[in-house]
């Protein structure tokens, strides 16, 4: 039975808010309802009524969207899909069913303990399975595993027709194929209210992982040493780093503010491609590229990373000094690796096909040698990408086109006090401006990633300044014609787009 | 600006003195009392650019105060007490997000007539604007939103500027035909005289729609299917509160609509149709008599217009009188004693009184591509006020 939520309600402000603190703006920006809603069934019943009263629904499952597509909805109704949380085999058609509402954390804990399965999903405990596997969502294992929507069997969704009545379908290659496509990386785009995701087979989940990371002293670091260390980072993902053989192999870099006594931090993931870890010789090959920058290992990473000034544990090269520790893996995929939490925040995405060049290291060293309270306040994430997530039939078959890139950029910055917000928002973008400024961006593209270098931004770390440029869906969704598909899509199956955002796909 | 669609504000200065050396009756006819002044705003468009033409009308002449660009132009409305003007722009996307926006402009009496003063953006998706308007009380503005398939209203707050939150309703799926599928595409609208409610019409499906705006949200009290389409044109709502007149699309013709005499909050609404009559040729403009239950339209006919002012009698309308002028007659109003129609290429005015009298005040636009008149008359004390 699902329970609506009005402004007059104590629970509304508590229901209004998702990860990202910065939405809505302002209360008048808030949706009239929150229909809070546990079953499928009320799912159709409250969209059926928000059409039926010409109100816009907005959808939200897990909350950890970047913008603000869900919140902000004046007059509007917000369906709640939190509670749509399980996670079962589906006896009639043996398939693992993920409702939207499931976090990933329990995602994994799910699969893992009940079918020794995982889904190559992100790495974020509480990020809800609605937006996530919707948008192509990615992770640790997705290198080795793919994206998480490369896995779709089939999904359930809710769509309205043209006399605005709600249909509910069962899409999969063969029924509704094009939709089915769409919502394998487009799904929170606009084309419906997903209930079901719907897998056939699902990798087996590796049996331990190890865990390493490296950090690298930053205060004392020169922009020539900078600029040597990305590239040496870039150009690994970029050659050695397609290798099937390093699949396995996931790293993340952070590059934060500069502080005194302060770190950069490289940290990894690694399993053989066949899920065990007897021989980490690939891991330790990609360690010691790093052997040059003075790099100290650290252990457990994710603690060492918050905490900066915690002494090294080893004086040698750190390639040779690591005596890998293996984790089980399950621990390793539900330790909580979110960030951001309670506060506001904005994010920015780049895909990289190819490594660093001088010039945008030099921009990313420049900002954060700077004293400014955004590069206080920010991080950018560079994650390793590739792998079985380049495998090219995938760009047909799914609604994801970046299938060539070989790192991943994610901006992140952090901040509480709501009139911080404009300069965050203005200083970031100038910085991500900045480093796609040059000759190593094409002239018609300057300000984006994009050109023979890139491949556009992620749909799932929605970033609205990109809408700035009259070619946004191409940063997002490539040049071989997907989102000229998308709006096809779109129009036979939200005629009257009654599913929408600022970055949704557009009516032709 | 280009060559080409610049207006020569000396031109049109002086095409105004000729015409007032030739009909000065006329132009006194226009002025209501000593203390109220009225403006007459004209809009042109020549594809995404145009002007908004402000005029004075005075006892001894009709001067162009000055013109302001405002490109994409789909609909202005003035404030009933407030020397503002809204326009709706059509623009594909406003601020990169796809939606149309409404600017609030100040009017004044100066060489700078408007001053925008406010750009509110529409609710996302509201898409093509086709028209505006403003409640009688002033407090709410309501705007069809065409190719979004939604109406758009906003609280005016006292000095008559937009909330910055568009209240939208969607008319996914309205049409009243059973098994009938037709996008909706909402077009026309008009408020009534007697309280904050309107009548908007849709082309797409057919239906006309009573709708009353507050600042949280779009009622809707009552919905008709057109028996025989909807043209283009706004409906008008005769100025007693009693009759709503729309053009159909389907056959050349008229339609009356019997409204509800009060709506009171929670009661039950209805409208129903009343008569229809045929008008030979499509109506392309009507307007509502300022202060008789009448209305005046305007049709093609032969390489001119007809101009119609009909009369309401036991539910029926009637012609009362017409005029035929020459040239393509797209939109009117009315004021005080004259009645005002832009063609593609003049400004006419003609007094009610005299319809036929071929003794016309007449001037030429000089830029083409008139879309929409409106007439504004406040004291002059507030137009002065803002000079
Ligand atoms: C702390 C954090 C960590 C993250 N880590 C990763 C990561 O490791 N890998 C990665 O790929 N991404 C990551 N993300 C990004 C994340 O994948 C996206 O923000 C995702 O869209 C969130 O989904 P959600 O259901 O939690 O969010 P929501 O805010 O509920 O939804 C996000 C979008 O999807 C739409 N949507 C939600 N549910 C449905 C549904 N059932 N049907 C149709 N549309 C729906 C919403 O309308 C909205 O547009 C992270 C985000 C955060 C905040």
């Amino acid at each position: 039975m699902d329970a609506s939520v009005t402004r007059q309600d104590p629970r509304y402000q508590a229901l209004l808010r998702g990860h990202n603190l910065r939405f809505p703006e302002n209360a008048s920006m808030g949706p009239a309802r929150i229909v809070v809603c546990t079953t499928p069934a009320d799912v159709h019943r409250a969209l059926q009524t928000a059409v039926h009263d010409g109100v816009r629904p907005t959808v939200r499952s897990g909350g950890h969207c970047y913008e603000n597509f869900t919140a902000n909805n004046p007059g509007g109704v917000l369906l709640d899909l939190s509670q749509l949380s399980t996670v079962d085999l589906d006896p009639r058609t043996g398939e693992y069913c993920i409702a939207p509402g499931a976090v990933l954390g329990d995602v994994y804990q799910s699969l893992y303990k009940r079918y020794g399965l995982t889904l190559p999903a992100g790495s974020c405990y509480s990020v809800g399975a609605g937006g996530h596997i919707s948008g192509g969502g990615y992770g640790l294992l997705s290198r080795l595993q793919g994206l998480s929507s490369d896995w779709l069997e089939a999904i359930d969704i809710l769509t309205v027709d043209a006399s605005g009545k709600v249909i509910e379908r069962r899409v999969d290659r063969k029924n509704d194929p094009d939709l089915f496509r769409a919502c394998c990386g487009a799904g929170g785009a606009g084309f419906g209210i997903i209930t079901a995701f719907r897998f056939k087979d699902l990798p087996v989940a590796p049996r331990e992982v190890v865990e390493v990371g490296l950090r690298f002293p930053w205060d004392t670091m020169t922009e020539q040493q900078f600029i040597a260390l990305l590239t040496t980072y870039g150009d690994y993902w970029a050659t050695r780093g397609c290798d099937p053989d390093t699949w396995g192999l996931f790293a993340l870099l952070g590059v934060g503010p500069k502080r005194e006594d302060g770190w950069l931090g490289l940290h990894m993931q690694f399993c053989q491609p066949d899920g065990k870890v007897d021989d980490v010789s690939v891991l330790r090959e990609f360690m010691a590229k790093f052997d040059r920058f003075n790099s100290e290992l650290i252990s457990s990473p994710h603690r060492e990373f918050a905490n900066a000034a915690t002494k090294p544990t080893a004086r040698q090269p750190a390639s040779a000094a690591y005596k890998p520790k293996r984790i089980p893996w399950l621990e390793a995929a539900t330790s909580d690796r979110s960030g951001g939490n309670g506060a506001r925040a904005k994010y920015k995405s780049a895909y990289m096909k190819r490594s660093f060049v001088p010039a945008e290291a030099r921009a990313i060293y420049r900002f954060y040698s700077g004293n400014s309270i955004t590069a206080r306040s920010s991080v950018i994430s560079i994650d390793s990408y590739g792998g079985a997530v380049n495998r090219p039939q995938l760009a047909a078959e799914t609604a994801i086109a970046q299938r060539s890139s070989t790192m991943k950029l994610q901006w992140q910055c952090y901040w509480f006090d709501p009139a911080e917000d404009a300069q965050h928002l203005r200083e970031l973008d100038a910085f991500y401006t900045s480093i796609y400024t040059g000759e190593h961006v094409g002239p018609h593209h300057q300000g984006t990633p994009w050109g023979d270098r890139y491949e556009g931004c992620y749909m799932n770390y929605a970033d609205i300044d990109m809408l700035r440029y009259p070619y946004w869906p191409e940063l997002f969704y490539g040049r071989d014609g997907l989102y000229e598909f998308l709006q096809k899509v779109k129009q036979s199956y939200d005629p009257n787009n009654v599913f929408h955002h600022a970055m949704s796909i557009r009516p032709a | 600006m280009d060559n080409k669609s610049t207006l020569s504000r000396r031109t049109f200065l002086a095409g105004a003195a000729t015409c007032a050396a030739a009909a000065p009756a006329l132009l006194h006819s226009a002025v209501h009392t000593p203390f109220r002044q009225t403006l007459l705003h004209v809009a042109t468009r020549a594809s995404h650019s145009g002007y908004v033409h402000t005029f004075l009308l005075a006892s001894d002449g009709c001067t162009l105060l000055g013109s302001t660009r405002t490109d994409s132009l789909a609909a202005f409305a003035v404030h009933p007490v407030l020397p503002t003007l809204y326009v709706a722009r059509d623009c594909r996307e406003w601020e990169a997000l796809p939606r149309g926006v409404i600017e609030t402009y100040v009017v004044a009496r100066s060489m700078s007539p408007l001053r925008l003063v406010a750009q509110t953006p529409m609710a996302l998706s509201a898409t093509g604007p086709r028209s505006i308007g403003v409640s009688p009380c002033g407090r709410h503005l309501l705007v069809s939103a065409s190719t979004g398939g939604a109406w758009n209203a906003f609280a005016l707050d006292p000095d008559g500027i937009p909330s910055l939150v568009a209240i939208t309703r969607k008319e996914t799926g309205i049409t009243l035909e059973p098994g009938a599928v037709s996008m909706p595409t909402p077009h026309g609208l008009v408020f009534s005289p007697r309280g904050p409610h309107a009548l908007g019409t849709d082309p797409g499906t057919g239906c006309m729609t009573l709708l009353q705006p507050s600042s949280e949200a779009i009622a809707v009290l009552a919905r008709q299917q057109s028996p025989y389409g909807l043209t283009l044109s706004s409906p008008v709502w005769t100025n007693d509160g009693l009759y709503v007149i729309v053009g159909n699309a389907q056959n050349a013709s008229l339609s009356l609509y019997r409204m509800p005499a009060v709506l009171e909050k929670g009661s039950e609404a209805s409208f129903h149709l009343a008569s229809t009559v045929p008008t030979f040729t499509s109506v392309t403009a009507l307007v509502a008599h300022a202060s008789l239950p009448a209305v005046f339209t305007s049709r093609r006919q032969a390489s001119g217009s007809r101009l119609e002012q009909w009369k309401i009698d036991r539910s029926q309308l009637r012609v009362i009188t017409d005029a035929w002028v020459s040239g393509n007659v797209v939109t009117l109003a009315q004021d005080g004693g004259s009645l005002w129609a832009v063609s593609d290429d003049r400004l006419i005015r003609i007094a009610i009184e005299e319809l036929h009298n071929p003794n016309r005040f007449e001037m030429p636009l000089p830029m083409h591509g008139a879309r929409a008149i409106v007439t504004q008359s406040l004291p002059a004390h507030v137009i002065d006020a803002h000079s």
